[in-house]
């Protein structure tokens, strides 16, 4: 079985799972690898991969898997080839930014119509006693503001939307 | 001593205190916001009060609940730990008015540091160096003026403030009007203070601070100092004690400048005194009128705990320890674990933590103001923990802090452990030599890929959870995938806790 595995903002990696025996078998171009899980639960993942024991903490958020190992996060993407899942879209960039924390609009630093580079700053955003910068994912232009300055904003509430051009 | 101490702060240092206060078999009163209610801190107290709504003006900001909550759980003292009211002179004589007693210095004595022009003044009156630089103002044309005798590369700092906030590096003097503006909005959200100052920015100084310790009997002591170089936009992220490879007459001039700027104002309680080195000069930053959130790293090679002398001064008694038997022991690190995400620009991650496992084992300490499925709050600071490791030197106890990490688990929120792993292997910071810019230049750097031998454990922990859909329990049935529109892949013959058949 093949699976489509994206970490966050990287490459595609393709896998393949199998089973042989009471092992899972990894096949990652190339190379062959043999798991075994040893325990889990709802949000633990006990496992030995090619001999090594690895103890993994994840959640899911959606098609997005969350994983913590050796207190490092880690966020992938998975899927299998062909599925059109929304999860695809992770790794291109979203055109309309919302708001991921609740805060005040500090300042619009562009106007609509606006050119914009990847990594620009688009607003910022007082939330958690810093300013934090709302950021420009692509190149491409701001085609509308939805906030102005000294707006109070929500989770989740629009900011902008961009027109980026594909990459 | 008192009966009953009120902590007016929430979070890890809430949680520090309440601790000494049940050591100390002292009644204690926690209070919390709306977005606090099920918070670590509230339930570790003997009793606890609701102040108000999340956001902190109208909460942990707000003296005047604060004091009535004091009389309502019939509070005697009470504990400001550090940011909120921590340093608010004018809450310190509410207190002190309303007939309790403030764990913290005299109002006089904060007003005389937490005015950074007064600070200054008095540093250079007791000919303790300063660096050069302009006297706050709200007028941005007097800056620009001062900003060109002073010359590049500078700080704009804020007035009335602290903690990194409203400060920023200008590198020429073109960008001063735009850093101007920005510090002086962001000293005015944070601090109700517009008005900024110049500094001169040093090349690449080390950040390093002396603990003093002061009683109301004229005891000045001081517990050596802690290097907090490793800051990112002048936050502290890394802290230690000792100073590692610090000359011996640089540390004692420091500890001896501290002692002497803390008896010179009448200082009593816990306070630090925060200095930058530059190669074999050194200058007064700073006083913090308040505990620190790396008091820990002194209290792990010192032996002595902080909170329980700051409570003991408070109540009067005199200091019973002696300057020489105040010994370094070993060598302690700490990191600060925020919820955020380095790969967004660090953008703070509220939410829920459905899962946290603390760190423990040989020279660990952990102190965190979260359990598993609390909230972390957009409301607050984005620190939810800090984990110290101590022991026999310095190498050991960067070995021993990067396991704690490693063993550190945070479910459902960004944290910055990864960020904080790698910055703990960085050559600079393994040798010692780092300064407080080095995070800014790494971070300018490109990204180091990782290198994997073989498959990544993770990516291995992806296809295996992958494997399995929620949507058909963890027994699938492969069939049953096949005919979805999921595109989840489902593995046969998989079953929790044991072996495929």
């Amino acid at each position: 079985l093949k699976l489509l595995v994206a970490p966050h903002n990287r490459p595609v990696i393709e896998l393949e799972l199998g089973t042989e025996g009471d092992a899972f078998v990894i096949t990652c171009g190339s190379s062959r690898h043999e798991a075994r899980v040893l325990a889990r639960d709802a949000s633990l993942l006990c496992f030995e991969l090619d001999g090594r024991v690895h103890r993994a903490y994840l959640q899911r958020h959606g098609d997005a898997i969350r994983i913590v190992l050796r207190g490092r996060q880690h966020l992938f993407h998975t899927r299998a080839p062909g599925a059109s899942a929304s999860a695809a879209a992770s790794t291109d960039a979203e055109p309309i930014l919302r708001a991921n924390l609740p805060g005040r609009v500090q300042k619009v630093l562009v106007q609509e119509g606006a050119a914009i580079s990847a990594g620009d700053v688009l607003m910022l955003i007082e939330a958690m006693k810093m300013e934090n910068p709302i950021l420009a994912a692509a190149d491409g232009l701001v085609s509308a503001l939805h906030v102005q300055e000294g707006e109070m904003v929500q989770v989740g509430q629009l900011l902008a939307t961009c027109d980026y051009r594909p990459r | 001593m008192f009966s009953t101490l009120l902590v007016a702060n929430r979070g890890e240092i809430a949680v520090r205190i309440l601790r000494a206060c049940r050591e100390l078999d002292i009644r204690s009163v926690a209070v919390y916001s709306d977005a606090d209610r099920a918070s670590l801190h509230v339930s570790l107290a003997d009793m606890a009060v609701h102040l108000g709504p999340s956001d902190p003006r109208q909460s942990y900001l707000d003296g005047d609940r604060l004091l009535d909550a004091a009389r309502r759980a019939g509070a005697e003292a009470i504990h400001p730990g550090y940011g909120f009211l921590a340093e608010n002179a004018a809450f310190a004589r509410a207190v002190a008015a309303a007939g309790l007693t403030f764990v913290g210095p005299s109002p006089e004595a904060i007003e005389s540091m937490g005015d950074k022009l007064g600070a200054r003044r008095t540093a250079a009156s007791l000919g303790i160096p300063i660096v050069p630089g302009s006297e706050p103002t709200g007028d941005s044309a007097a800056l620009l003026g001062e900003g060109r005798r002073v010359g590049a590369p500078l700080l704009v700092k804020a007035a009335g403030g602290g903690g990194g906030r409203g400060m920023r590096r200008v590198s020429e003097l073109a960008d001063l009007p735009a850093a101007l503006e920005a510090a002086s909005r962001e000293a005015l959200a944070a601090f109700g203070d517009a008005r900024v100052y110049l500094e001169r920015a040093l090349d690449r100084p080390r950040h390093i601070e002396v603990q003093v310790l002061a009683d109301h009997h004229g005891n000045v002591v001081h517990l050596h100092e802690r290097e907090c170089s490793l800051q990112r936009r002048f936050q502290k992220i890394v802290e230690e004690a000792p100073a590692f490879n610090l000359r011996d007459d640089i540390r004692v001039a420091l500890c001896s400048a501290a002692t002497r700027a803390a008896q010179s104002i009448g200082y009593r309680g816990a306070g630090s005194v925060e200095f930058l080195v530059s190669g074999d000069k050194w200058f007064f930053l700073e006083m913090n009128t308040r505990l620190q959130v790396e008091h820990p790293v002194t209290e792990m090679v010192s032996g002595f705990d902080l909170v329980r002398a700051q409570i003991e001064i408070a109540a009067g008694q005199p200091l019973t320890i002696r300057q020489e038997d105040l010994a370094v022991r070993g060598h302690a690190i700490e990191a600060r674990v925020c919820a955020e995400d380095p790969a967004a620009g660090f953008a703070p991650s509220p939410g829920d933590v459905s899962r946290f496992l603390a760190p423990a084992g040989p020279g660990v300490r952990c102190d965190a103001g979260l359990v598993s499925g609390a909230r972390v709050p957009a409301e607050y600071d984005s620190l939810i923990a800090k984990v110290i490791a101590h022991a026999c030197d310095r190498r050991s106890a960067l070995a021993r802090l990067r396991r704690a990490l490693e063993e550190t688990v945070v479910l459902g929120v960004s944290t910055n452990i990864g960020f904080l792993l790698d910055l703990l292997s960085d050559p600079a910071v393994v040798a010692g030599t780092a300064d407080t810019q080095l995070i800014e230049r790494r971070l300018a750097a490109a990204p180091s890929e990782e290198a994997h031998q073989g498959l990544a454990p993770e990516l291995a922990a992806a296809a295996l959870c992958a494997a399995q859909t929620p949507r058909h329990g963890v027994r699938a049935d492969p069939t049953a995938a096949a005919n979805s529109a999921s595109p989840w892949l489902t593995l046969r013959g998989w079953r929790a806790g044991g072996g495929a058949n």
